[in-house]
């Protein structure tokens, strides 16, 4: 427990001997001496340590530890429930989601109308799978950019950095461009954008949402690389001559990789509900497609059933990608929690 | 230490007036309130004369270049002129006094809502680190994991459709709309009490939002702390547990928190957004949806300023509050 | 013999984890007496440290403990963390390895040592505290206590540092004193400073002192009872003489015989086993060195008048110089073909700016840097590049050197590809490689993760060495390792040295190390080389005040030498002051 970086091993010893050619290295026997044979397993003193030295693929390690969490299993049931639900719904349920039955407007739930009908006469259980569909392509598609926006901003600002004068100025103006976008009001900025943008289409949507959510994950890639960069494997790469582009692809992005599956997984969640949040203030998906937001903007408070689907599949859907999302951190950091008290 | 918050609130400064300026420019150049004001299909015409003169006094010509629309409207700022709001309202109300009108409503329900929920989001963090794996951990956890899963508008709804049920079930409930009861005398002891009450819910709503996102960040920044060497050591000279935690451990957890809660304010300007929509408050939030709708560029300029300055002021606050608890930033 | 302060017997502790249970400590039984200072030594992971946290009753809540632990005759497992709160501190003490990190960064030193006067002495005032706090800084030697007192942690030293940590632990004149590590995070000459104040201290309470360490040298002028740990369980125990002349279990003998000594001539005359393991790496690099003399060598590296200076600004927008660092100040030297040159400074001494500033082979700022003869700043950056094959390095940190996400095959490729090797040629090289570094061919396809350090650093040699090099720099390759596993990796290098006849810089901050490896030694100290020689003559003679301060600081393996070099250096009249008067009815002891 004294030094978290120290992962040394006793089993080193042994080790050694067993995999050495003794014939190739004849000192090496005078200077180990006869140790005894250590026990299996390692380093008592360092948990942490422990995961390095079984013989696992960190990747086979990670994915062990995802499925043995319940949360996870059930994120992902949940998930494909909706999905399942979002494709094929429409396609056996009668009506559409611009349908009118103004008869039955303001109606509760019945053996036609599912969910019931709202005071414009248009069906909520229609509007809801339509909503979900454009919802999971709004939030996947703009979870997918924010990534790219971010690893692209991160890993640069984090890698000039430390590259001379010029680096240095480059990458301060890469920090203020984070600032500046974490200053402006992103609210008003996309209720500004939104409206003009989706004259063409909805997908406009994507990144829109994208430009306003980059920032804080660019900062922390942006820490990350800057960790890397300063590890002595990055630092040989560099004296052995190698390509800065190869060293980023090579040996940054594959060792912030699971950080990033991470934060796209919880990046899906965030995107659903920034563009709810738009839509249901009227400044997100506008006619003639639906959102869950806008759905959820034709609540009475003296009718739960026209906000309760909506608000109850919009809820589903974020909390199973977010349980998906905390069990795969939880696969990646075991020990973040670990006490001294 | 003044040394360091004053480059900081320099820095501030310089990206709130980027900021602004970025808004306004963007505003100017994507709304037409000309549209607003004389739309297409008008039955009769306006005279060209009058409907130029009209633009021109509003600072709204899109025959105008924009940035000499924009160096028009900086000069007013720096007269302390905002301009005046444009719209389908052809009275020219100036925006600032407009803005001093909804400031007071939109500020009372963000300082609030910040601060009870900062409060409530520190403890709850700190406590559900610290006895881990306890029942309240567990249940403060998973409430924080479904509050911050659900949008603003749904928490709205569910705040409200509760009350509507306790006023159904017992005939008590808090009012569930307007901040104000215009029924009532003003400055009455009926009225007070009115308002006290009507911001209950707006209250429960924001500092909810904000005790989520808290209590995670808090219950992060104090694992890192009960792990350090620093709280063994207190825990070694003979402090117990909760002393050493209190003693040593509370103000260092605190310091990462500073940074978060610079951004937070912005967290609660959009939140307050969505309350003064649904609850009926004619504050800031509400003023700036129906001026972005009516595509009333100084309007919305003006929301954007006054945004940027409180990111700026809570910023600062963060930084001073920072600079306080850690003598190695001074 | 009187009571002992504290027995342990039949200690167990265990942790849960992913893959099991780990059994950290096993069946751990020791007494310590007043007055007696035990050393319990061990390598990585043999469970030293979490033995003492154990005493502490400090080991995190998901251990799970087992035996008996008393101290003055109180059962401390039957005790709650208020009862234990009420020895910790006051009968019971702890020194930790970092300092830095130990001592809480937002509270004045002063305050902090105070704060354990206060606490088992609350009548104590908070003026009377203060006072009491500046004593003791000055017991322990800081300069100008009044002042540091009000400062805060990161505004001390390394030393200083553990300095007001001892202060702390004395405080309230305990009977026992657990030192864990506390010299490891620290340079060698302040190494010495706090061991010679740690005994001091220990001598003037007449307290029962633990000593946690891995360091050999460090136990020898320090323990009078010595324990052996290996992988949890007790290997040997005996007194601190019996286990340096007499050990009886192998384990103890290699630990010993691994350990460098700085008096290699005299230690042939020693009684102690200490060092008798590396006195045969030197053997085959001095046979090679007498074919050719070194005149007639050629030159791989020449350095001269090579200069860094980094300007010290100030002003966040606009900056203005306001002083400059000399990192490295106009230092000279060259290497040739088949030699070891040291270079050898403590912490902030210049000498990883040296390295960078060869390593990145581009013009000095000022000086001149050779590279088999031809200046770097002239290279085209096709040269350049082809130059980095014949100059290569290996890290210090053996984990943090090898790309987690890599096969070690990979990893070797890396520098062949970027010089345009064939595959061919380069699954040829790999396997070479492995075996000359004394790993096998099947290892190429394994992740560094799954070796131990030792290994790994094995690969980092064989990284350094897949281009042919000419030179290979050597950046502390072995401060990361356990002493056992250092003479294993050091005769590699002195093997590789002869067999092919490469050149090595090595980069250190112990002069134990690299007297067995190295043709010639350059001292290094605040940018400039003080001592450049044959290791042999800086060694037997040593020129500059510097190098010899360097040389007495090293701890000796040998109790009885090392007892003659102790010194006293607390100030008794400092710790004896108005306070200590008041905090020593306080106690009733």
């Amino acid at each position: 427990m004294t030094n978290p970086q120290d992962i040394r091993s006793t089993g080193d010893a042994a080790q050694l001997r067993a995999s050495t050619d003794p014939e190739a290295n004849p000192v090496l026997g005078a200077a180990v001496g006869d140790t005894n044979t250590s026990t299996p397993g390692g380093d008592p003193e360092n948990i942490s340590g422990l995961e390095l030295i079984e013989s696992l693929s960190r990747g086979e390690l990670l994915r062990r530890r995802f499925l043995r969490s319940t949360s996870a299993w059930f994120g992902m049931i949940i998930f494909a429930l909706l999905v399942l639900m979002a494709v094929f719904g429409p396609m056996i349920y009668q009506y559409g989601p611009f349908e009118r039955d103004l008869r039955n407007a303001l109606t509760g739930p019945s053996m036609y109308h599912w969910l019931g009908v709202n005071e414009n006469g248009l069906d909520i259980f229609a509007r809801t799978l339509q909503g979900l569909r454009i919802s999971l392509v709004i939030g996947i598609g703009t979870a997918f950019l924010t990534s790219f926006l971010a690893l692209a901003v991160g890993i640069v600002a984090g890698y000039v950095g430390n590259k001379g004068k010029w680096g240095a100025i480059a990458d301060g103006g890469l920090v203020n461009l984070i600032n500046l976008f974490l200053v402006i009001p992103s609210l008003l900025l996309l209720m500004l954008f939104s409206p003009v943008l989706q004259q063409a289409t909805w997908l406009w949507m994507i990144p829109l949402l994208a430009g306003f959510a980059w920032m804080l994950t660019a900062r922390v890639l942006r820490a990350m690389t800057q960790q890397l960069v300063r590890t002595e494997y990055v630092e040989a790469a560099r004296f052995m001559g190698v390509n800065p582009l190869i060293t980023m692809t090579r040996h940054i992005i594959p060792n912030i990789a699971s950080w990033i599956i991470i934060d796209t997984t919880l990046g899906v969640s965030a995107a659903i509900l920034g563009e709810t949040g738009l839509s249901f203030i009227g400044f997100g998906i506008q006619y003639p497609q639906v959102s869950l937001g806008t759905v959820l903007q034709d609540y009475n408070i003296s009718a739960p059933y026209t906000w309760i689907p909506p608000a109850a599949v919009l809820a589903a859907l974020v909390i199973s990608i977010n349980l998906m999302g905390e069990a795969l951190r939880d696969a990646l950091d075991p020990t973040s929690g670990s006490s001294r008290l | 230490m003044i040394r360091f918050i004053s480059i900081r609130l320099l820095t501030y400064v310089i990206l709130a007036f980027v900021a602004t300026s970025f808004a306004y420019l963007l505003a100017a150049s994507l709304m037409h309130p000309e549209e607003v004001l004389y739309p297409p299909a008008a039955t009769e015409p306006v005279p060209h004369q009058t409907a130029q003169l009209y633009l021109n006094t509003r600072n709204i010509n899109p025959d105008t270049p924009l940035f000499e629309r924009y160096a028009n409207w900086l000069g007013g700022l720096i007269r302390g002129d905002l301009g005046v709001t444009t719209g389908t309202n052809k009275s020219m109300v100036p925006v600032f006094d407009e803005l001093k009108t909804r400031i007071p409503i939109s500020l009372r329900l963000i300082v609030l809502g910040t601060v009870i929920g900062t409060a409530l989001g520190i403890i709850l963090g700190m406590v559900a680190a610290v006895r881990r794996d306890s029942l309240g951990d567990r249940a403060s956890t998973l409430l924080a994991f479904f509050l911050l899963s659900l949008p603003t508008p749904v928490i709205i709804l569910i705040v409200q459709q509760t009350n509507q049920l306790i006023m159904d079930g017992t005939g008590w409930g808090l009012p569930a709309i307007n901040p104000i009861n215009p029924l009532l005398e003003a400055g009455s002891w009926e009225s007070i009490r009115y308002q006290i009450k009507a911001l209950v819910m707006p209250t429960i709503v924001l500092a909810l939002a904000a005790a989520a996102s808290y209590s995670r960040y808090m219950k992060v920044t104090t694992l890192d702390v009960l792990g350090s060497d620093y709280l063994r050591t207190a825990r070694a000279k003979g402090l117990t547990r909760g002393r050493a935690m209190n003693r040593h451990g509370l103000r260092m957890a605190l310091i990462p928190m500073g940074q978060y809660f610079a951004f937070a304010v912005g967290g609660a300007f959009s939140g307050s957004l969505f309350v003064e929509l649904m609850f009926n408050w004619q504050g800031i939030g509400r003023f700036v949806i129906s001026a972005i709708a009516m595509a009333d560029v100084n309007g919305t300029a003006g929301v954007v300023l006054y945004t940027a300055i409180l990111t700026l002021i809570s910023a600062t606050f963060a930084d001073f509050l920072q600079g306080a608890l850690d003598p190695r930033i001074r | 013999m009187s009571e002992p302060i504290l027995s342990v017997r039949d200690l167990s502790v265990s942790f849960p984890s992913e893959y099991g249970t780990v059994h950290a400590v096993s069946n751990l039984s020791y007494e310590v007496h007043k007055g007696e200072a035990l050393a319990i030594v061990g390598e990585s992971g043999s469970g030293k440290s979490v033995s003492s946290l154990a005493v502490m009753g400090l080991l995190p809540r998901n251990a799970t403990v087992s035996g008996e632990i008393e101290l003055l005759g109180r059962k401390l497992f039957t005790m709650d963390d208020g009862q234990l709160s009420t020895l910790r501190g006051n009968t019971i003490s702890m020194v930790f390895q970092d300092p830095l990190s130990a001592l809480t960064p937002v509270f004045q030193v002063g305050k902090q040592i105070a704060e354990v006067v206060r606490i088992h002495h609350p009548e104590v005032s908070v003026s009377r505290a203060d006072r009491r706090a500046i004593e003791l800084l000055e017991a322990v030697g800081i300069p100008e206590p009044a002042r540091r007192a009000t400062q805060y942690p990161h505004e001390y030293s390394g030393g200083m540092r553990q300095r007001a940590m001892i202060a702390m632990a004395i405080a309230n004149e305990p009977e026992m004193i657990i030192a864990d590590e506390p010299t490891t995070a620290l340079d060698v000459t302040i190494q010495a400073q706090v061991m010679d104040l740690l005994k001091s201290a220990q001598e003037m309470l007449g307290a029962a002192t633990v000593l946690i360490t891995h360091d050999m040298g460090v136990v020898a002028g320090f323990a009078d009872r010595v324990l052996v740990m290996k992988d949890s369980q007790m290997v040997e125990t005996g007194g601190v003489d019996e286990i340096f002349y007499r050990p009886r279990e192998e384990y103890t003998r290699s630990l010993l015989a691994a350990v460098p000594r700085v008096d290699l001539a005299e230690s042939e005359g020693s009684k102690s086993i200490a060092g008798s393991a590396l006195r045969h790496v030197a053997d085959p690099a001095a046979g090679s060195t007498v074919s050719t003399p070194r005149e007639q060598r050629p030159t791989v590296l020449e350095v001269e008048d090579l200069h860094r200076i980094y300007p010290i600004t100030k002003g966040a927008l606009v900056r203005r110089k306001i002083g400059e660092q000399r990192a490295v100040d106009g230092i000279s030297f060259d290497i040739r073909e088949g030699e070891c040159l040291a270079l050898v400074g403590e912490s902030g001494c210049g000498k990883t700016t040296t390295l960078m500033e060869i390593m990145q082979l581009r013009a000095p700022q000022q000086g001149a840097i050779r590279v088999n003869g031809t200046e770097v700043q002239d290279l085209t950056r096709k040269e350049r590049a082809a130059l980095r094959s014949d100059v290569t390095i290996v890290f210090q940190d053996p984990m943090a050197a090898l790309d987690p996400r890599m096969p070690i095959a990979d990893i070797l490729k890396e520098p062949m590809r970027v010089q345009g090797y064939t595959k061919e040629r380069m699954d040829e090289r790999v396997e070479w490689l492995l075996k000359t570094v004394g790993l096998l061919p099947e290892h190429a396809a394994r992740f560094p993760t799954e070796f131990s350090g030792g290994q790994r650093q094995r690969v980092g040699v064989a990284r350094a060495l897949a281009c042919d090099p000419k030179l290979i720099v050597l950046d502390e390759p072995t401060s990361a390792l356990d002493v056992t596993v250092q003479a294993g990796v050091l005769a590699m290098l002195a093997d590789l040295k002869v067999r092919l006849g490469v050149s090595f810089l090595f980069v250190s901050h112990d002069l134990s190390v690299v007297r067995h490896i190295s043709d010639r030694i350059a001292v290094m100290r605040k940018g400039k080389i003080v001592e450049l020689g044959d290791t042999e003559d800086v060694f037997s003679d040593p020129q500059h005040e510097y190098s010899r301060e360097l040389l007495s600081a090293v701890p000796i393996p040998d109790p009885e030498i090392a007892r003659q070099r102790r010194r006293d250096v607390i100030d008794r009249s400092a710790f004896k002051g108005v306070g200590g008067a008041a905090a020593g009815a306080g106690t009733a002891s």
